[in-house]
Parts: structure tokens; C-alpha cells; sequence
């Protein structure tokens, strides 16, 4: 018999500013349930709205179009996978932007995919059925009361 | 999101942030901040109220930093949270945005002449 996982949680979001919003809501209270240390609830919010604005922002969906997100607890990690049917866009292959360096140099905006390897340090794409699966793995500190 | 300003002598001004600064937030502020930085040339901008920051924040305080900074003006950043400071770190905004967390400090920082 296939048992319900308790520690998982799906999200059927528009792809739109409301759908993150709604997200990054839902993802706080999970965060507060499930006791997550702060730092880590920071790195999750931060890599889903990098990478759900990204989607939203240049994936090309038509309107109406979803994303689904799963989150779910096992083996010491939060796992998070973002799942669209936007352009294929991998972000792993993309170029960073050159560093900041002056003011009057510095370039506008860039920075998410980079700020997305600096807090998870497992990121793995796939690119399936005409869709973009982009999942995260946030190891947990061991030995956690309730852990 | 919410900014609320304040002159705070010396023709310093004190921009203070509350709330998340995600693509929301920095969408809520964009606006009055674009005012502020194209109406002041030297600005502290208070980061303890904010729990949160991503790329599009980022961009909201590179951009103005680059437009006070065309007047010869100057903007820097006041007590961030530890996980506010890590974003700002590791995305290399420190290099052109400096942090301060003694407000003494950070208004002198942008008072003083270049």
C-alpha cells in the first residue's frame, strides 16, 4: 500500500507574480511546521524565487500557463523541484555575468543564477517531455531535535 | 515592502526598508526609491528591517548606487541580517556597495567628500 508522504507538498502555481507570492507563503509556513533552521528556510525561498522568476520572466509561457513545484523532506535534505513547460533553459549552463567591480561599470541584474550555486550546493536539470525540471537538494544539519 | 525616509542632517538621508525584498518588494519601491536616489546624493540606506533579498532586491540598489554615484554622490548599506549580508556578499555587491552596521559610521561614509 502506497502511503501518503507526509513531508511532501505540491504546488500548482500560475505562472505569474501571484502564483510566487502565493509560494513563497506557502514554503514559509511548511518552513515554520517542519522547523527548519532559518538559513535554511532563506536558501529555499531564495533559489525558488530566482528560479520561478526566471521562469515567469523568460520562460515564454502563454497566459494561464502553470508551474508545479514539489517540496518535499527526505534523507537529511529538503528537496524542491520546479517543474515548466516553458523554453528549454538550462541554468547550470548558463554564463555568469562578470563580476562587479565600479559603479560605473557594474551591470544591472544577472546575479540570480549565481546567488542560486552560492546557497544550494546540489542543482541538477533535465530537460523532459517538453518540460524544464530544475530540482534542488538542501542538506539539512544533522543531529536537529525532531530531525 | 515598505521605504520610509528621513533627513538626518548634514544633508544625509536615511532610507529605511521593511519587508522582503524579492521581486514584489523591489517592484513596491521601485518607484520612491528612483525618486530618492535621483533627488539626494547621499544616502544611507537601512537594511535591518529586511528579511529577505533576491536578485531583483539587488537590482533595485545597484541601480540607484549607479545613479547617485553619476552626481558624485554616494549610497551605502546599514545593518543587513546575516542571511541579507550573504546575498549581498556572494552576489559581489559588496564590491561597489559598501556595509555598515553603526549608523555614525555609515553617515560619515557618505558625508565625507570624494
Amino acid at each position: 500500500m502506497q502511503m501518503a508522504d507526509a513531508d511532501a507538498r505540491e504546488f500548482d502555481l500560475p505562472a505569474d507574480l501571484a502564483g510566487l507570492q502565493t509560494l513563497s507563503e506557502g514554503v514559509e509556513r511548511l518552513a515554520e511546521a517542519r522547523g527548519w533552521p532559518s538559513s535554511t528556510a532563506f536558501a529555499v525561498q531564495l533559489c525558488l524565487e530566482e528560479a520561478v522568476s526566471n521562469v515567469i520572466r523568460h520562460g515564454g509561457l502563454p497566459a494561464g500557463e502553470r508551474v508545479r513545484v514539489d517540496v518535499r523532506q527526505a534523507d537529511g535534505a529538503i528537496v524542491v523541484e520546479i517543474a515548466d513547460r516553458g523554453v528549454a533553459f538550462d541554468p547550470l549552463a548558463a554564463p555568469p555575468p562578470p563580476p562587479l567591480t565600479d559603479l560605473e561599470s557594474a551591470t544591472i541584474g544577472g546575479r540570480g543564477i549565481g546567488l542560486m550555486h552560492k546557497f544550494c550546493p546540489d542543482i541538477g536539470y533535465r530537460r523532459s517531455d517538453g518540460r524544464n525540471f530544475l530540482r534542488f537538494a538542501f542538506p539539512l544539519p544533522p543531529d536537529r531535535p525532531g530531525a | 515592502m515598505r521605504m520610509q525616509t528621513e533627513d538626518i542632517g548634514g544633508g544625509v538621508t536615511k532610507a529605511s526598508l521593511d519587508g522582503r525584498l524579492d521581486i514584489a518588494g523591489a517592484q513596491a519601491i521601485d518607484l520612491p526609491f528612483n525618486v530618492l536616489v535621483g533627488q539626494k546624493r547621499a544616502i544611507v540606506v537601512d537594511l535591518s528591517g529586511v528579511d529577505f533579498i533576491a536578485s531583483m532586491g539587488l537590482r533595485t540598489l545597484i541601480m540607484g548606487a549607479k545613479t547617485v554615484a553619476s552626481k558624485g554622490g554616494r549610497i551605502v548599506l546599514l545593518s543587513p541580517s546575516a542571511d541579507v549580508r550573504k546575498v549581498l556578499e556572494d552576489s559581489g555587491t559588496t564590491a561597489i556597495l559598501k556595509i555598515h552596521s553603526d549608523l555614525a559610521e555609515a553617515v560619515a561614509a557618505v558625508a565625507a567628500p570624494r
